[in-house]
């Protein structure tokens, strides 16, 4: 089948419409409301062209191509059908291009530059629209409003959560939440990009630069284990925002919240800008060799006496630097599993564990089965593939969790269970599950991070792997963080060396947190939040002899109990690389210098390697990474564990089963207008090792407040472990089993 | 005068059950029921009696009905009673007295294309009386069974469900009705495709007018030729006509297609005042103007009326005499569509604002010839450039009124007054 195109003939496929055809084959055709990852509603009457036979011109977004068809883009009447179109819209767009942020990259610029007439006839007064404040991340200029419904169709079509709406008709049409709510979707700031306009604007960015000045580095998200491609606009080594870069095997125009607001974060107050070390009972500026020095001595003295535990958000570089180093200095307790506590899985787990299923291919999936996660909030990108995939096709998603949340895509069936319930889903018999998954058909199970938190961790993976085994199901891991996969192949790990060669004669009953250490090294993690036990790593730190840390941002804990801190620059500021959870090796590079005295995590510890006598460089150690991850035995993510006993510490309570995607990395903790706008979801935990009953009150101290937690009514012996609260007043929350009422 | 939709409006208690069955009501659906008449049939019959559209379009019924895609398992039906149109009252007059005729078309249009439901869409205004009764009838009807489950002990089950609107203009263009039906904000869709491929629910749909559809039992009834016969002259069937403005009594007129105008204009007892006839428009705002002079012998039929330049529409003849003003009547028409453009899309959210805007400019006196020529070529640029007809609506009577009553804005523009004193 073929078209013309301002008489060139051109090859078209059968529901091609024609600005398909035309965009194809670059021909421009100006357009406002047509985007092509949203639906189709032709209101702009931007894109009319001449076709022949036809008395008017007709919008190339809806029109469907015919054999034979002949189009005319820039002829006489379809210049005068987009002059007028251009007209019409100018009437009540104010020409305030001086002031707004989007001149220079506004579309109704470029287009009325082209198209558009130098004056107008208009000459009656402009409609104003008064801004309603719709939350932190996204300022509005409603006046500038052009009604070409992209946000609207974005939240209804892709966030599956429907914030913004037209209220009024004709020219009163608004945009506008429908309540006086901020927008709460983890995927608001699209609409940012989608608006065509200065209407929608990034809060952050909003007055601090012009756009021609901007320059653009593109990067890799550091907050989920997807990797989401962006690019960094930055302005005198400053950046000022962040949009998506294209990417057809991720995050294809979107980005998420975190992702794009997250940099807020570098520039907190909280920065480490110096090395710093102890000196009486204060941390002390001093310089990097003497801290170096300092470092080895100590590795020397404690070798195998000590403990490492890196964080996951770390690059592959600095993970392969990392082990490399401690393990020439003899130290065995390598680890990145902080938030974990039980490890009995660890020998049978895969080398890499990931989501083995090409985005893109969710689509052609039968059925998935998450297991504890919020998808829609913990991975907004991946939950863009799950709606569509529900939408579009037959695929039934179920959903299994510990605790209750809502999802932006339709749920076959969902599940609150605790622990011990979930372990049993599949194989108490007792427990009719009520899942019955055709072996014939493309299934999925999907493991959340929030379930590696859990203390019979091991028993679930072993009886998820055994169903997922039983109904051929694809069975795919998601990482904690931004380079779980990668800390698994790069063996930060007390069993494995990189490439997840084994170590033979490891200890099967490895605690992490438990045995006393004379030297702790904690790299890039912060007691207060990314450890399984606060208590127990507090207790840990003042056990052991020496605290090096390796930390972007002061804490108190670091303030309390470092010897040694080595000031780290925050993945802005640094190159590496990140292994997705797809297993693919994205690499990122700096886009702003570090701040004050910090250093790249990989450039201090090639320099630590180098001082025992390495001779490592940059780039041998890419060569190196990319040669592991090539010579790397990967299997299906399957765990099956040998007799594995069952985890029969009953009536515990644990902390942090409920994962906060908004307080993933330390970057993204202080970054204020992500905090305040999920501000009223905090997450609390029950303190642990305690046994419940239905009386029983617990004291919480967070940020100075108190709060009563009253469990009212017990109904069963085992509670499920985390509670989700609403900060102001008093509120009813199911926790599980229980119902609970919070007094604030 | 002849009476088919009208035929209850005389007798006591028209819109109940019991006159509209004294009156042969219902006979046509028991008739089908019982003869389990195939679909095609009733539909060719429809197609024959050359039944056209009454809201506006005037386009062939039985071939609207022949478009439903047969494949498709779930069919809907829609009678649209968002009688709407300035000028236009002949539908809350039906849904007023004489209910049951629509329920037993839509029930025998549900039988014709295969629907399991057909929505009675009301509009807003239609709260009062008219909402009423047509819940009374469909209750009545249910009690009868002509509606529901097995209906008459044969085996087909139809729903008849009735909805009211809130008052938009716009949920008379029929897929806007249909989004407003689903629950969303009532906009037109794009057309392709249309709603017999694609409708409510996205389930092939017939939308037809209330008037359209009160009309098709008694051609079931009385069968093509008698229907087709009720026209004057080469014209078929019969059209209600709604008479309003300066007339000695207005009202709503159920008279044959072809019937000249000037006998509408003597069943009205003529002219108010016997002033002199300066215009009318002879199918609801939307349709352009003609001078008096002109319509006076034409026959009210689609085709001699598009020879002189205008429409039927929808039968809301409004006629102005001399003291007519016919700029302040653009005005106040030009008002109008501003208020219920949807704003969807572009020409017409910012054009139709742009024509009141303009012409209350030049009723205040302070327009000038530039602005007569900015009418018209604003009139062009949304004309034909919309997703729905609302832009052509709006852009007709702007150009049919400054064609035909140049003078008369010229003068207005020069004199900074009207010419009718």
């Amino acid at each position: 089948m073929h078209i013309y195109i301002n008489d060139i003939k051109f090859d078209v496929n059968e529901n091609d419409t024609i600005i398909q055809v035309a965009d194809r084959n670059d021909i421009h055709i100006p357009r406002f409301c047509y985007h092509k990852r949203l639906s189709i509603v032709a209101s702009c009457r931007m894109c009319l062209v001449d076709i022949e036979n036809m008395k008017y011109p007709q919008p190339a977004c809806s029109t469907i191509v015919k054999e034979g068809m002949r189009v005319n883009t820039n002829n006489r009447s379809a210049e005068e059908a987009q002059k007028n179109t251009m007209e019409f819209l100018l009437i009540n767009h104010p020409l305030d291009c001086p002031v707004c942020d989007q001149a220079g990259e506004c579309e109704l610029q470029d287009v009325s530059l082209e198209h558009g007439d130098y004056k107008s006839a208009y000459k009656e007064l402009k409609r104003t629209v008064i801004d309603k404040n719709i939350g932190e991340l996204v300022s509005t200029e409603m006046t500038r409003c052009i009604h070409c419904s992209r946000c609207v169709r974005f939240g209804e079509e892709v966030a599956g959560i429907k914030e913004l709406g037209m209220t009024g008709r004709g020219e009163d049409t608004k945009i506008e939440t429908f309540i006086n709510e901020g927008l709460s979707s983890q995927l608001s700031g699209n609409v940012i990009d989608l608006c065509p306009v200065g209407a929608l604007n990034n809060s952050l960015y909003k007055y601090s630069a012009r756009t021609w000045d901007l320059k653009q580095m593109s990067s890799i998200s550091s907050n989920d284990c997807l990797g989401s491609n962006i690019f960094y606009h930055t302005y005198n080594d400053e950046i000022k925002r962040c949009i998506p870069k294209e990417d057809e095997e991720i995050n294809l125009s979107w980005l998420s919240d975190n992702d794009r607001f997250g940099y807020e974060g570098i520039k907190s107050e909280e920065r480490i800008l110096h090395p710093l070390i102890r000196h009486n009972e204060n941390l002390e500026k001093t310089d990097f060799n003497s801290l170096s020095d300092k470092f080895i001595e100590y590795l020397e003295k404690y070798s195998s006496g000590s403990c490492a535990i890196m964080s996951a958000q770390s690059s592959c570089e600095e993970m392969f630097l990392f082990q490399d180093l401690l393990r020439n200095k003899n130290v065995r307790k390598i680890d990145h599993r902080s938030k974990e506590c039980d490890f009995r899985y660890q020998k049978n787990f895969p080398a890499i564990p990931s989501f083995d299923i090409k985005l893109a291919d969710i689509q052609s999936l039968d059925n998935i089965i998450i297991v504890g996660a919020n998808i829609s909030k913990e991975f907004p990108i991946l939950s863009i593939y799950f709606r569509d995939a529900s939408k579009n096709n037959s695929t039934n998603i179920f959903s299994l969790s510990t605790y209750e949340f809502e999802e932006n895509f339709p749920l076959e069936k969902s599940d609150t269970l605790n622990s011990q319930e979930l372990e049993n889903y599949f194989t108490d018999s007792n427990n009719k599950s009520n899942i019955n998954l055709d072996k014939s058909k493309k299934n999925l199970i999907l493991i959340g991070p929030a379930i590696s938190y859990l203390s019979n961790y091991s028993n679930i993976l072993n009886n998820f792997s055994e169903y997922a085994k039983s109904i051929n199901a694809n069975f795919a891991l998601l990482g904690d963080q931004a380079n779980t996969s990668g800390a698994w192949a790069m063996g930060i790990l007390p069993h494995r060396l990189p490439g997840g060669v084994s170590i033979d004669d490891h200890d099967d009953s490895y605690e992490l947190l438990s045995n006393k250490d004379d030297l702790l090294i904690l790299y890039n993690l912060e007691p207060e939040y990314d450890f399984s036990d606060d208590n127990r790593i507090v207790d840990k730190l003042k056990e052991s002899k020496v605290n090096i840390f390796f930390s972007s941002y002061m804490t108190e804990s670091i303030k309390k109990y470092a010897d040694i801190v080595f000031p780290l620059s925050t993945q802005v500021e640094s190159s590496g690389s990140y292994l997705n959870t797809n297993k693919k090796l994205q690499h990122y590079n700096k886009i702003i210098n570090p701040l004050g005295d910090s250093r790249e995590g990989a450039d201090i510890l090639l320099g630590l390697c180098n001082t025992i006598g390495k001779g490592y460089t940059h780039d041998s150690i890419r060569e190196k990474i990319k040669k592991i991850l090539a010579e790397i035995n990967i299997s299906n993510n399957y765990v099956q564990i040998k007799n594995l006993m069952k985890n029969n510490s009953s009536d515990y309570l644990e902390k942090m089963i409920i994962r906060n995607p908004n307080s993933s990395n330390p970057t993204l903790r202080r970054c204020n207008s992500i905090i305040k706008t999920h501000d009223n979801d905090d997450y609390f935990s029950l303190p642990s090792n305690k046994d419940v009953s239905s009386d029983d009150k617990f004291i919480f101290n967070e940020k100075n407040n108190k709060f009563k937690l009253t469990i009212k009514q017990k109904t069963h012996t085992k509670p499920i472990n985390a509670v989700l609260v609403k900060i102001g007043g008093t509120h009813k929350q199911k926790i599980g089993a229980y119902s609970t009422e919070i007094d604030l | 005068m002849i009476k088919v939709c009208t035929q209850t409006f005389d007798h006591k208690d028209p819109s109940s059950i019991q006159t509209y069955t004294k009156l042969g009501g219902y006979s046509a659906w028991r008739e089908i029921l019982n003869q389990q008449t195939p679909k095609s049939q009733v539909i060719g019959v429809i197609k024959d009696s050359q039944l056209k559209g009454k809201g506006g379009a005037g386009f062939l019924t039985g071939l609207k009905w022949s478009f439903i895609s047969p494949n498709e398992s779930q069919k809907y039906l829609v009678c649209n009673s968002d009688e709407s149109e300035p000028g236009t009252c002949k539908d809350r007059d039906i849904l007023r007295y004489n209910p049951h005729s629509v329920i037993e078309g839509m029930l025998i249009a549900c039988y014709a294309i295969g629907a399991s439901v057909g929505y009675n869409y009301l509009r807003g205004e239609f709260i009062g009386d008219q909402w009423k009764v047509t819940n009374n009838a469909i209750k009545e009807a249910y009690e009868h069974n002509f509606i529901g489950d097995n209906i008459l002990g044969s085996n087909v089950s139809i729903d008849i469900i009735p909805l009211i609107g809130a008052g938009a203009y716009i949920v008379g263009e029929e897929t806007a009705m249909l989004e407003s039906i689903e629950g969303k904000r009532g906009m037109p869709r794009i057309k392709p495709p249309f709603p017999a491929v694609q409708g409510l629910y996205g389930k092939p749909t017939i939308i037809n007018n209330t008037e359209t559809i009160a009309s098709v039992p008694y051609i079931i009834k009385n069968g093509i030729d008698w229907y087709k016969n009720l026209g004057e002259g080469d014209a078929h069937g019969v059209k209600m006509f709604c008479m309003s403005g300066h007339l000695n009594k207005p009202k709503v007129i159920e008279a044959p297609l072809g019937t000249p105008f000037s006998k509408l204009l003597d069943e009205c007892n003529g002219i108010l005042n016997n002033k002199k006839l300066k215009a009318v428009i002879p199918g609801g705002s939307s349709v352009p103007v003609v001078k008096g002079e002109v319509i006076m012998d034409t026959p009210m039929d689609y085709e001699p009326l598009m020879k002189i330049g205008t429409m039927l529409g929808s039968g809301g003849v409004i006629v102005m005499d001399e003291t007519t003003c016919m700029v302040s009547v653009l005005e106040r028409i030009s008002r109008f569509y501003y208020a219920e453009s949807c704003g969807q899309c572009t020409p017409c959210r910012e054009g139709t604002g742009w024509l009141y805007k303009t012409l209350v400019k030049i009723r205040a006196g302070q327009g000038n010839q530039s602005d007569l020529d900015l009418l018209n070529r604003v009139a062009n640029q949304i004309e034909g450039h919309c997703i729905c007809a609302l832009g052509d609506a709006a852009a007709m009577p702007v150009k049919s009124f400054l064609t035909n009553f140049w003078d008369e804005f010229e003068y207005y523009v020069e004199k900074k007054q009207s010419m009718i004193i």
